[in-house]
């Protein structure tokens, strides 16, 4: 357990509600290693923000418990994150309107100031601004920094606590594009230093950008665990890129009645004529068959290519509870 | 450090928006102006005299200075939506809001709304001040200010309800005495008033502004120990909301 800096442990939350209960987890089990980075990936609902709070030490599990840094979270409590976690809950968080008039580096010296943050706080808010990148902004207001850059500035006053865990909940949540890339390359030179993060997202391109290991939860439940890699090679199927002459739809129909073939994925009408995306078992569908297929048809095929499926993809797939997968490498 | 903050928050604050602290100005003069005329209307109907004052003006100011000293809980970061941020930091939620409330203080409510109303009242009012009672009532109504706080947003946790419970609140506030005479109500609404603590603060306030109130006043006693109830009960709501977010979530 000692090299462990997270165990989760047959993890249980139930919300009581006036109509019906809520199972948010269902008997989760798993753990992070110090300095690793781990995605917990998920759409809205499947329980992430809940078990951010509970390894937090701020909300209290129905059954089971989490170990941080070997101590229960049930005894921790509160302390979990005056000692262990930084917790960086993008929703909830809010830059201190109090002082946004303030430059960058004097609201994280106020701001840490009034957190009773102990220490030299200019040289902590100093190290800070350079770790988000914001260092050539100091002197500028926060209130002027872009949705991008408050998320840094909150990052960088999540980073002044010098805790040994992040957990960062949506990280990213309603950012544009160039703003993700920004703060995830804060967190990537944060798990460069050796830092211990768990990040929950519902960005399959985050989640293989920055996590050594991710989570597939889906109603509570793990569905799937490993690297990037791994949880891609868990799916037996492949995605088969294929582009007819002239435009037919009947191809479609022609594509759907082969047995091997599991999803007609997308269909549409190119210049030239038609390009199909199909789901198939691998190796099932030979190129030959599709060729002679089309052949049958009077078409021509233009483009015929076999590729493994995306992160997102499998995610998709996985949600839908395919039960043909094997579910688990971990 | 707290210091520090303070005052290079309020040298941004000031360099930075004149045009803010002018507004203030005229939102203060339009406020005296508009209870002015109001309470001109009503004052002469039951009086003010039970107060501890004749003057409509000086009844109006000192709501006005009591009720900005009291409304910098709003102010105050540890509501529904930012809970989860307070008590992730490392430090304990309640000493976040004292240091806060007292950044907040020396920024934003002193120099720009507490002094020009104080100065106001001293020019245009005839006081009557016993200083050990303007310091005990000024310690009690952060005290009492500080209880509400916690009260209402323990209350919100609780009962999971948070624009209903606000709004008891703010309505209790608007009618124990900010503006008008409680004796302009009916005498029901007097007496519920009469225990809530506030409606004791305004009272005592104007007595010890004007009327030169001793701590040893039945009334006094009567706010002091209403004061520091609030502030206990206050706390014991605010745990109880705590506790009921760590057992079951902040869905309200």
């Amino acid at each position: 357990m000692q090299s462990k800096a997270i165990v989760v442990d047959h993890l249980w939350k139930i919300y009581t509600g006036r109509e019906k209960n809520i199972v948010a987890l269902r008997d989760v089990s798993f753990s992070v290693s110090k300095g690793e980075v781990v995605g917990v990936l998920g759409p809205n609902g499947a329980g992430k923000t809940t078990l951010c709070l509970i390894l937090s030490g701020l909300l209290e599990p129905t059954k089971g418990t989490a170990y941080i840094m070997g101590e229960d979270v049930k005894e921790l409590k509160r302390k979990a994150c005056e000692k262990y976690v930084a917790l960086y809950l993008a929703e909830h968080m809010r830059l201190w309107n109090a002082f946004i008039r303030l430059p960058a580096l004097k609201y994280l010296e106020a701001v840490g100031a009034i957190r009773c943050i102990e220490g030299d706080l200019k040289k902590k808010a100093e190290e800070a601004l350079k770790k988000v990148g914001l260092w050539e902004w100091r002197n500028e207001w926060p209130s002027r920094f872009s949705a991008g850059m408050k998320r840094k500035l909150m990052i960088a006053e999540t980073l002044m606590y010098e805790l040994p865990i992040l957990i960062l909940d949506e990280p990213t949540v309603h950012l544009d594009p160039a703003s993700c890339i920004e703060v995830w390359d804060v967190l990537k030179e944060l798990a460069r230093s050796g830092k211990t993060i768990l990040l929950t997202t519902q960005n399959m391109e985050e989640a293989e950008y920055l996590c050594d290991r991710i989570l597939l939860l889906s109603k509570g439940n793990i569905i799937a665990s490993g690297s990037p890699h791994e949880v891609k090679k868990l799916m037996k199927y492949e995605k088969i890129t294929v582009k007819v002459s002239p435009r037919s739809r009947e191809f479609v129909r022609l594509l759907e009645k082969i047995e091997d073939i599991v999803e007609v994925m997308q269909v549409k009408d190119v210049e030239d004529g038609t390009l199909a995306v199909v789901r198939s078992i691998k190796g099932s569908v030979e190129p030959s068959t599709l060729v002679k297929l089309a052949k049958s048809a009077g078409l021509k095929v233009l483009l015929l290519s076999y590729e493994e499926l995306s992160l997102s993809d499998a995610f998709r797939i996985l949600l839908k509870g395919d039960k043909n997968e094997n579910k688990d490498l971990a | 450090m707290l210091w520090f903050a303070s005052f290079i928050n309020y040298w941004y604050n000031l360099k930075a928006y004149k045009s803010e602290f002018v507004s203030l100005a005229a939102r203060c003069v339009i406020s005296i102006v508009v209870y002015y005329f109001w309470g001109y209307s009503i004052v002469y109907q039951k009086g003010i005299q039970s107060y501890g004052t004749e003057s409509p003006l000086g009844f109006i100011l000192s709501g006005i200075l009591l009720a900005e000293f009291m409304g910098f809980r709003w102010a105050f970061s540890l509501h529904v939506q930012t809970f989860y941020h307070v008590f992730s930091r490392p430090v304990s939620p309640h000493l976040q809001v004292l240091r806060e409330w007292f950044v907040f203080n020396m920024t934003h409510i002193i120099p720009f709304e507490i002094i020009p109303c104080a100065l106001l009242i001293v020019a245009t009012q005839r006081l009557n001040i016993r200083p050990e009672a303007l310091l005990v009532f000024l310690t009690l109504s952060t005290l009492l200010c500080l209880g509400q706080h916690f009260m209402e947003v323990g209350a919100t946790f609780v009962f999971k309800k948070e624009r209903p419970i606000l709004f008891v609140f703010e309505v209790l506030e608007e009618f124990s005495g900010r503006a008008f005479p409680i004796t302009i109500l009916p005498e029901a609404a007097q007496q519920i008033l009469s225990f809530y603590p506030p409606t004791w603060a305004y009272l005592v306030w104007r007595k010890v502004l004007f009327a030169g109130m001793s701590v040893t006043d039945l009334e006094f006693l009567i706010f002091s120990a209403a004061s520091l109830i609030m502030f206990l009960l206050g706390l014991v709501v605010f745990r109880a909301g705590v506790n009921k977010i760590y057992r079951e979530g902040l869905v309200l």
